[in-house]
């Protein structure tokens, strides 16, 4: 028997005995929870708000010090004269480090009381003097070195890197282009390189953070953030009652039966997927007249069969299931132990049809390829025997010993 | 154009369309490593060579192009011009799909860099186009060395 069922007939399993376990916060039952890499942390939506008004920040900043310039006041006088002597370049550069300044001001106040409060509170003081310093034309290099020293540390303090973070950074280092513009005060041979290189490791460290700070699984089991790519369904509990236990058992003994004929994969290219050339430990055969054939989680007919090339010869390593549409939450029949979960923001490309990754921090896929924004979800069987996380994530130790042992 | 529209646009905005092009050097640098790895990583090498070399000749020719801006050379605006409405497009493209498909508004760092960022330089360029019309002599792709502007001057 396989468990199967339209679109409309979701399958429901009654769930009692709840316990409360996810740290997650910000959250509701129903909502999606992607890598913060993609969205913004609760945290920071101040700072959405701050950019909306920015241009009457910005007024008011600079109607305040005209007003004190004119009743003679002289700090206020020397900014003024200053801002008006710079050029261009520089005069684009006070702004972009003080809009810096003026989030990071913000965030002193939106994060609960906690070193990163003081560090948000430093960064805030340190990049307003720089501002004042471009305007006054003093402490070129220290000015130069509160930028640096502001990427740099979100190098190392800024996980998980969010929306807001990677786009402040973004700021500051168009801000010390325009400090470095050649020709302009002290020789700078290899400053726009220093520039670029910059942008460049902030990047690698920016997808760094974003991996390091997802759940111990890839986050596939909700209850954390998932690693970049990865989109899972909020859930308010990590334990599964007994029932769900019952159930999700018993459909995982199900889909082992139902795709055991596909261990030889001629038999599956035979039933319509797309095996091709078996390539890796991740090769995904979709069978496209199985994904819009209203059957739901069917242990005989699975979307998606995963296989492994080893030296033995292909290896069946799981089924994948997926649903019809984007709008079409997965039935949750063991619980939390069968979390479905989607990807977004993936690379595409033509040349030749593949995947290429994931989308980029600073928002954008490689040249010739296109940004997929959000997939239908899906849930993995690993029907290998032994395998520990059945429904989720394969844990790549395990596997390696495991191909090992059968090439041996 | 008239002289007095002329004199109204600043030159100066050349160093920032300057620093905004060397920013948008240094992404493509990094969109070529994801390229390289992550087509490898999904098990297709063309596509990631296709795509990582692709990025990587981008990342280049704006490199290039910011220095010819700078040096105010028509071949670095027209080329900067061709690129900016490229990412526009390719920007605008996603901001539809992302709304159209996850219901969503595309990311703050995605609108900044794929919509605001070549809007602004297209614009720039746009307004600067009088500064780039002092080196008629030079090929199309700089080969020549032609004075720039502020040695004639």
């Amino acid at each position: 028997m396989s468990i199967h069922a339209h679109v409309d007939e979701p399958i429901f399993v009654p769930v009692d005995d709840v316990s409360l376990v996810n740290d997650l916060e910000g959250f509701e039952v129903g909502d999606q929870v992607g890598s913060p890499l993609y969205s913004v942390v609760p945290e920071h939506i101040a700072v959405l708000f701050l950019l909306v008004l920015l241009p009457v920040v910005v007024w008011l900043i600079v109607a305040t010090i005209r007003r004190r310039a004119t009743g003679s006041h002289e700090r206020s006088i020397q900014l003024v004269d200053g801002y008006r002597s710079l050029p261009t370049a520089r005069r684009w550069a006070v702004w972009a480090v003080t809009v810096s300044a003026l989030i990071h001001g913000l965030l002193t106040f939106t994060h609960e009381i906690s070193v990163y409060t003081l560090l948000y509170g430093v960064g805030a003081v340190a990049l307003g003097m720089a501002a004042r310093w471009i305007v006054l034309g003093v402490l070129p290099r220290l000015t130069v070195l509160v930028l640096v020293g502001s990427v740099v540390a979100f190098w190392f303090l800024g996980t998980p890197p969010d929306q807001v973070g990677v786009a402040t950074k973004l700021v500051e280092m168009f801000g010390l282009a325009l400090l470095v513009v050649p020709g302009h005060g002290v020789k700078r041979t290899f400053a726009p390189a220093g520039v670029v290189s910059l942008v460049v490791v902030t990047g690698i460290a920016v997808w760094i953070g974003a991996f390091a700070s997802a759940g111990e699984d890839g986050g596939h089991h909700g209850g954390e953030y998932p690693e970049p790519g990865t989109v899972v369904p909020y859930i308010d509990r990590l334990e599964a009652t007994l029932a769900e236990q019952q159930a999700a058992d018993d459909l995982f003994d199900q889909v082992v039966l139902g795709v055991a004929k596909y261990d030889d994969p001629a038999v599956a290219e035979g039933d319509g997927y797309n095996v091709g050339t078996i390539v890796g430990r991740d090769h995904h055969a979709d069978n496209p007249a199985y994904l819009d054939d209203g059957r739901i989680l069917d242990s005989e007919r699975p979307e998606t069969l995963v296989y492994a090339n080893t030296e033995s010869g292909p290896v069946l390593v799981g089924a994948m299931f997926q649903m019809p549409g984007l709008d079409n939450p997965g039935p949750q029949v063991g619980g939390p132990l069968t979390v479905w979960h989607s990807h977004e923001n993936i690379c595409f490309t033509l040349m030749p049809p593949a995947l290429v990754g994931l989308m980029s921090p600073y928002g954008s896929c490689p040249i010739g390829a296109l940004n997929i924004p959000l997939t239908n979800e899906m849930i993995h069987a690993w029907v290998l025997p032994g395998v520990e996380d059945e429904w989720g994530h394969i844990d790549d130790e395990w596997f390696e010993h495991y191909i090992d042992d059968l090439n041996t | 154009m008239s002289q007095r529209s002329d004199k109204a646009v600043d030159p100066g905005l050349i160093d920032v369309v300057w620093a905004i092009i060397l920013i948008q050097g240094g992404v493509m640098i990094l969109s070529a490593f994801e390229g390289f790895i992550g087509g490898f990583f999904f098990g297709s090498l063309p596509a990631a060579l296709s795509v990582g070399g692709l990025s990587l000749s981008g990342a280049f020719l704006a490199l290039l192009s910011a220095r010819g801006i700078r040096h105010r050379r028509r071949w670095a605006r027209r080329l900067t011009f061709i690129a900016e409405w490229l990412v526009l497009a390719g920007g605008l493209l996603n901001a539809f799909a992302t709304s159209l498909l996850a219901a969503e508004v595309a990311g703050l760092v995605s609108v900044l860099m794929t919509i605001v960022v070549p809007l602004t330089v297209i614009i720039m360029l746009h307004n600067l186009r009088s500064f780039f019309a002092v080196d008629q002599s030079e090929d199309e792709f700089g080969g020549q060395l032609v004075m720039d502007l502020e040695q004639v001057r």
